[in-house]
């Protein structure tokens, strides 16, 4: 049986926030982001799917999986949570305590819940995430637990109870390596890996799985307060094309890509 | 003998000129659907038959000199601007048709402030139009989800309506005139009146004609008086549908106009907004001059204050939320790539009913949904639109396509779920389309949804169609299999 956990965070869909909203909040001492919906991290989801599809690519080798997730986060995680259990994650938790702007504390955290329950051959991570970006939990996770981390993951598939074989890129090159577990994995950018929807009857079948909360950690979450925000400009060069219509618009650029010889 | 695509195109080039008349292939096959096949869409495969030619129009001499022609060589024609249309409306069900678009038209012709109008051809996008008038604090209070693509013909052939219609209505209550091309390239106009008593209103021949009857060149719409500053909004948290469509219906028989009433279920809830914590959300906009949003919140609050257990959200999420509802292509993109991935995919179909029938329909799609579909991932439904005497439901759901090739989704999935829909309407004495239109999608239903009153529609058609020109295929389809009626 190879045992995975993903951990996970859900976050505030920051491409929904306009210019004129990052500012800070006063009272709050950060920037309000109440009224945005929340999303699963980009990258995170990235790894739970690339998770399922391990677990299908396992069985069809004949071998057994046990999946696991856990979230550090507030109340809006119960929603994915619940949609992980309908997926067939048979353990779905969530951790009280995490700071955002403090990866040591987060990893401490979910190191904490690691080490609390049964050995897990996988811990598989989003790289890095929209709120924080630190791109160091899945590091301190594995520093915490004593076993190796691998970044920038693309895809992982089994090789047989104890092995795996993981494709990431360093330096720009992408290498396919033989790994012996446990190991954790932090999962990058990957193309085509949202995460599958189940259905209905998938929900109503998970429907009374409880969600654990895990708050037995002793780490202290900062408190942050924000003074400053400044944009970070990043600009193109480009040029507006005059263009009456789409047709000679597209002329336009026609012409110009001629005259640079980029078509014939 | 039948004219053939080359000779199609050859007389589209002598009539508008080359540059107006493409035959490129890939535009013509993008161009013989709509999304109401979304998934045939992302998957790349196109199953109605391929244009001949999309012709842009860019004068209403245009228009009907290529109407002209296509009467005189039976050749099927489909009006297009904002291309935002989900029921099929835009495909080109007959071989060789042609698509007409009205996007180059696309002036502001006269912006009257005295007479509160706006003259505009048909292809002015609505949000162009929108964004012009509020330079001049005003607005033509039409706010569709399609706002960032749609155009004034389109919104207007298909009986469109927007988020604020509670207060300013629909597209019907905004039309004042218009000018039309009929097949055979007669060009008629109506003129801008507020009102008047001389026959039947024959802008009605018009609106929501869907292409069917006649080709809308110009449009005449009212405008208002825009005063976002004294908006407030509302929220709140209820615990059944029932409860809130009772809460919705007080407050239109009560006399207050809001120009947002919506009620959404837990499951649509679940969708929209993290806070809603399983239950179904009520949300209301009161817009206008200050005294009449004061007092329309005010009686709003009262009667909502009457619902057991009505838990009121902070307004500011409420506008925030509302103000990033619409659709453009990013989110359409994006929309695309999530299909592509995943396999599941998201409709929707809204009917509307009379207040005492309306929760019986919504009750029942839901059931028999949830029964009769397979590899369902979401059902659920809101009401946005609220009258005196009714409100419609707008059904959302979503599905994944499992053992299933791209052209065999829409009857295994959507077709069957549109069916059971619109039986319940029916059944309980409901229309089966409250503003997305009949198309092609729904018009297997329309001798159900008109009665007697379908030779009505059949005579306008014969009348102004006689040779079977206009979009055939839309409002009364071309074929119909009584015993596979949802089976193109």
């Amino acid at each position: 049986m190879i045992t995975i956990t993903n951990c996970f965070k859900v976050e505030p869909d920051l491409d929904k926030v306009s210019e004129e909203e990052w500012r800070i909040c006063e009272a709050k001492g950060e920037i309000d982001l109440s009224y945005i919906k929340s999303r699963i991290n980009l990258q995170d989801e990235s790894a739970l799917e690339l998770t399922l599809r391990f677990r299908e690519h396992a069985a069809s080798e004949g071998l057994n999986c046990r999946l696991s997730a856990v979230s550090a986060g507030d109340g809006k995680v119960t929603s994915t949570l619940q949609t992980l259990a309908a997926l067939g994650f048979t353990r779905t938790d969530r951790t009280l305590k995490f700071d955002d702007f403090n990866p040591e504390i987060t990893g401490e955290v979910l190191a904490d819940y690691l080490s609390n329950n049964d050995r897990q051959d996988l811990i598989i991570c989003g790289g890095q995430s929209g709120c924080g970006s630190s791109r160091a939990v899945p590091l301190y996770i594995a520093y915490k637990l004593n076993i190796p981390c691998i970044i920038n993951v693309k895809d992982f598939v089994p090789v047989d109870n104890d092995h795996i074989r993981v494709s990431y890129v360093m330096d720009g090159m992408e290498i396919t390596d033989t790994v012996k577990m446990p190991v954790v994995l932090a999962v990058g950018d990957v193309q085509q890996t949202y995460l599958r929807v189940p259905t209905l009857k998938q929900r109503m079948e998970a429907a009374n799985r409880k969600i654990e909360e895990y708050d037995e950690n002793s780490a202290t979450p900062s408190e942050l307060k924000l003074k400053k925000l400044r944009f970070v400009e990043q600009k193109r060069e480009s040029e507006l094309i005059d263009g009456s219509n789409p047709v000679k618009g597209a002329a336009a650029i026609y012409e110009r890509l001629k005259r640079e010889g980029m078509v014939e | 003998m039948a004219i053939t695509r080359e000779e199609i195109v050859a007389e589209l080039k002598k009539i508008v000129g080359e540059e107006q008349v493409v035959t490129d292939e890939q535009v013509l096959k993008e161009s013989s659907r709509d999304r109401y096949r979304k998934y045939e869409q992302c998957m790349g495969v196109y199953t109605q038959p391929i244009p001949a030619a999309v012709v842009f129009a860019e004068s209403t001499d245009d228009i009907a000199a290529i109407l002209k022609f296509a009467n005189d060589n039976g050749v099927n024609c489909v009006a297009r601007t904002g291309q935002s249309a989900i029921e099929g409306g835009l495909e080109t069900a007959k071989e060789n048709s042609i698509v007409v678009d009205g996007t180059r038209m696309n002036k502001i012709i006269d912006v009257n402030e005295t007479n509160m109008q706006v003259t505009c051809q048909c292809g002015v996008p609505l949000e162009v139009l929108e964004d012009k008038l509020r330079e001049r604090g005003l607005t033509t209070g039409h706010s569709p989800q399609s706002k960032p693509l749609a155009q004034m013909g389109g919104l207007v052939a298909t009986r469109s309506i927007g988020q604020f219609s509670t207060l300013y209505g629909g597209i019907e209550d905004m039309i004042v005139g218009l000018e039309v091309v009929f097949p055979g390239g007669r060009v008629c106009r109506i003129k801008n009146v507020p009102r008047r008593s001389v026959g039947p209103d024959i802008r009605h021949i018009v609106l929501g004609n869907e292409g069917a009857l006649c080709y809308i060149t110009e449009v005449t719409v009212k405008v208002f008086k825009y005063q976002p500053e004294n908006n407030i909004y509302m929220g709140y948290k209820v615990n059944t549908m029932s409860e809130g469509f009772k809460a919705l219906r007080r407050v239109m028989i009560d006399g207050y106009k809001p120009s947002v009433a919506r009620l959404y279920d837990v499951q649509d809830s679940e969708m929209h907004f993290d806070w809603a914590d399983g239950k179904c959300v009520l949300i209301f906009m009161a817009e206008g001059p200050a005294a009449i949003t004061k007092a329309t919140a005010e009686g709003i609050k009262e009667i909502v204050a009457e619902i057991d257990n009505a838990e009121a959200v902070d307004p500011l999420i409420i506008e925030k939320w509302f103000n990033r509802l619409n659709w453009g292509p990013a989110q359409i993109a994006e929309e695309r790539e999530e299909i592509i991935a995943t396999k599941n995919i998201g409709i929707t179909t809204e009917i509307s009913g009379c207040w005492d029938c309306i929760n019986d329909i919504y009750d029942e799609v839901i059931d028999r949904i949830i029964k009769e579909v397979p590899d369902l991932t979401m059902i659920g439904g809101h009401t946005s639109h609220s009258y005196q005497n009714g409100t419609n439901v707008y059904f959302t759901y979503y599905y994944n396509v499992v053992d299933c090739a791209p052209e065999d989704e829409i009857n295994k999935y959507h077709n069957l779920i549109n069916k059971i829909i619109c039986e319940s309407a029916v059944k309980f004495g409901g229309s089966i389309s409250h503003h997305h239109g009949l198309g092609k999608a729904r018009a297997h239903m329309v001798w159900e949804e008109y009665g007697t009153s379908f030779y009505m529609l059949e005579t306008l058609k014969r009348a102004f169609d006689p040779n079977g020109i206009m979009n055939m295929g839309t409002l009364i389809p071309i074929k119909h299999d009584y015993d596979n009626p949802w089976h193109f």
